[in-house]
């Protein structure tokens, strides 16, 4: 294929992307998400101006200069793949409500190595991700074990394995081995473990940014590929669809099952690392408390509605419109007001598809309507 | 000793009631056949309401603590309602998928609360916390109180909330199970295409459980921040998700929903109230020399454990989480 068939083809499928009711449901949801939040912010601010400059900063702040542009981009990797992890799940029927914990354990992983490991740059960065992925993949094994073996909803053991997560990095983090008492939190010295920036802070000057955006799209079209293109994306869709079909049709169940947990969690591990690993990170501090972005990732996932691809762009819309928060908070707004936008943009896409099925059948009933008057009209003639 | 005792069993009651009102209320909507994650958001709100309206109030004004905390208990129980009618609107009508609906829901409580009380100043300025009203506990009732050890346990420096979990209980194993309304909901979650041509209204019957599940946790919201802090930061500290995880354990059984919520917070007592009983405290850090992370991981192990030593027995409503559509069959 040459390279302009390739442009092609590809200008081809996003104009038929752009054209789908998929597309149009979740501009329309993120179109309704802001009003209403604009609405709410009219009713609560003291002025109008006020209300249309917090608004504004809400919406052009991500924008407003190329470090914030950078750094928009660099909080966004963590989010897709965590909501990769549970549209992955969601795929194949199951619900990861446990990305969380897979998050935390991923973490301690990935700082483990990066801490107590010593190996030469790059390398050491990747075998710290890699077992940042394997701590997440432990995580995810469990539910996906017992819902096959026991029979036990994996909604609960994910519910109770992320309380026994926060608790393990409470004592991970206190490991004297680790443990930084001038921060409070796992020690962040570790220089050859670093997320490599591939020069990206030169493109946008003054950021935090590093190859970690590129390796979450990465990963994105990874999981679309093997959805899409392989056998085993196809049985794991299968399975998500009907498990005794998939039974009677030979694809083995139980192995999909636990294997997606797994994949998910993997998933998970692995936006831990991106969380913790790059050269100003997270601090990883010993709270008895579930880190909140597993449940972000839900919402993330919902909002692409599961489709790998799109959740690059969700990720990198919520980030967005996380940072316009924080600046809108000069303007007297809680930077809440992101949640309370993603809460109705995720309630609009649940019901989008009863509202564009009724827009279509009132279109119809109207084209019908106009028939029979043409009709008529003809029969006058 | 005696009084530890005492305390600590206390301590296992009141922590037992959110928990059983709650998973109370997801019984109600699981058996309908709707699920309703959203528990967790409808908590977060009831009792932000409630506690508008009671931190406004005086109670001499109304008569005492404990007519402000019926009318507490009337928001949050309203509350619940109108905010799960966003969910079964969603989910019943519009078919959404049941998850992402109640997802919604969980997504914008917590930021509705935060953002309202720092934007309007419902508490403190540039404070996104509220207080709590702490005169609610009762001290005693007479005559009855003096009974020995269960006068102490339960007439004694008690919360309200104890008796009326106890009636949330024994309604709802009567109306399940002793009435028409209780066998046509569990039918509806059973086989909703058979209820339908029983003459069953399915969607009325899942809109009132959905209903129901949402004042109670409204309810169950109140409860817990009144029984257990003393300021309010739109957060029940994930009591909403264990309350299904006790209603999954429970089986969807009233009474089996009660003892493992106690089964649940005695373990969570256990683990995190140890501080109360330096005797105990001391014999597991020092003498067993065990890292107090590991008991407070106690009660979530212990569920996945006993979960799976029991699951074969375990028999979720076979229509759950399923949109139903009258044209379907």
């Amino acid at each position: 294929m040459t390279f302009q068939a390739f442009i092609k083809k590809l200008v081809a499928s996003l104009k038929k992307a752009v054209s789908s009711s998929a597309f149009t449901n979740t501009f329309f949801a993120i179109s309704s998400g802001v009003l209403v939040g604009f609405v709410i912010m009219l009713l609560t601010a003291s002025s109008l101006s006020n209300a249309v400059n917090g608004l504004f900063r809400l919406l052009t702040g991500g924008f407003q200069s190329p470090s914030m542009l950078g750094n928009v981009l660099f909080s966004a990797a963590p989010l897709i793949l965590v909501g990769l992890s549970v549209a992955f799940a969601f795929k194949t029927g199951l619900f990861n409500i446990g990305a969380s914990g897979q998050f935390m354990i991923g973490g301690i992983f990935a700082l483990y190595v990066a801490n107590l490991v010593s190996l030469p740059p790059v390398i050491h960065f990747i075998v710290a991700a890699l077992a940042a992925i394997v701590g997440g993949a432990i995580w995810g094994f469990i539910p996906g074990l017992l819902k096959v073996r026991y029979n036990v909803n994996e909604v609960i053991t994910c519910i109770m394995l992320n309380y026994v997560a926060a608790y393990t990095s409470v004592m991970a983090v206190e490991n004297p081995a680790v443990y930084d008492r001038g921060i409070t939190a796992i020690s962040i010295d570790y220089p050859t473990a670093e997320i490599p920036r591939l020069g990206l802070n030169q493109l946008f000057p003054g950021s935090y940014i590093d190859m970690s955006i590129l390796i979450a799209i990465a990963v994105a079209i990874l999981i679309w590929f093997i959805l899409k293109k392989t056998t085993l994306g196809y049985q794991l869709k299968a399975v998500g669809f009907s498990k005794d079909a998939s039974k009677y049709a030979g694809i083995p169940v139980s192995r999909n099952m636990i294997l997606s947990m797994m994949i998910a969690g993997g998933l998970a591990g692995l936006a831990a690392a991106m969380n913790y690993l790059p050269a100003n990170p997270d601090y990883f501090r010993s709270f008895s408390q579930i880190n909140p972005i597993g449940f972000e990732g839900i919402s993330i996932a919902l909002i692409a509605q599961s489709h790998p691809i799109g959740i690059i762009f969700s990720g990198i819309f919520i980030s967005f419109i996380k940072k316009g928060a924080l600046l809108m908070q000069f303007f007297g707004f809680n930077k809440e007001i992101t949640s309370i936008i993603m809460s109705v943009i995720i309630y609009m896409i649940s019901i989008s598809a009863f509202v564009g099925q009724f827009i279509k059948k009132r279109k119809l009933m109207k084209k019908q309507k106009s028939k029979l008057i043409d009709q008529r009209g003809d029969a006058n003639v | 000793m005696y009084s530890n005792l005492i305390t600590f069993l206390s301590l296992v009651l009141i922590l037992a009631i959110p928990l059983i009102i709650t998973a109370t209320g997801g019984l109600f909507t699981e058996r309908s056949g709707v699920t309703n994650i959203a528990l967790e958001g409808i908590m977060i709100l009831g009792a932000f309401t409630a506690l508008i309206v009671t931190n406004r109030i005086t109670p001499e004004s109304v008569g005492g603590p404990f007519v402000l905390y019926l009318i507490g208990m009337f928001v949050a129980i309203v509350t619940g309602i109108l905010v799960s009618i966003l969910h079964s609107v969603a989910s019943i009508k519009m078919k959404a998928d049941q998850i992402i609906s109640a997802t919604a829901i969980n997504t914008l409580a917590p930021a509705l609360a935060l953002f309202l009380t720092y934007t309007l100043t419902l508490g403190a300025p540039n404070d996104d916390k509220l207080p709590i009203f702490s005169g609610f506990k009762i001290a005693q009732i007479p005559i009855l109180s003096d009974i020995p050890f269960i006068g102490d346990l339960f007439f004694r420096n008690f919360y309200p909330a104890l008796y009326f979990g106890i009636i949330v209980i024994i309604a709802a194993y009567i109306i399940l199970y002793k009435t028409k309304f209780g066998l046509r909901l569990r039918s509806c979650g059973e086989n909703p295409h058979a209820a339908d041509s029983a003459g069953i209204n399915i969607y009325k019957m899942r809109y009132i459980g959905v209903s129901i599940s949402g004042g109670l946790a409204g309810l169950g919201g109140f409860f817990y921040i009144t029984s257990f802090t003393t300021s309010y930061h739109a957060n029940v500290a994930g009591y909403g998700f264990l309350a299904i995880a006790v209603l999954i354990f429970g089986n969807w059984k009233p009474l089996n929903i009660a003892l493992t919520a106690l089964l649940f917070s005695t373990l969570l007592t256990f683990a995190q109230g140890i501080a109360f009983f330096p005797e105990l405290e001391r014999l597991v850090t020092q003498t067993l020399n065990i890292n107090l992370n590991l008991i407070s991981m106690l009660p979530y192990l212990v569920t996945i454990i006993v979960l799976v030593l029991t699951s074969k027995n375990s028999r979720s409503p076979k229509a759950l989480g399923q949109t139903y559509d009258k044209g379907q069959r």
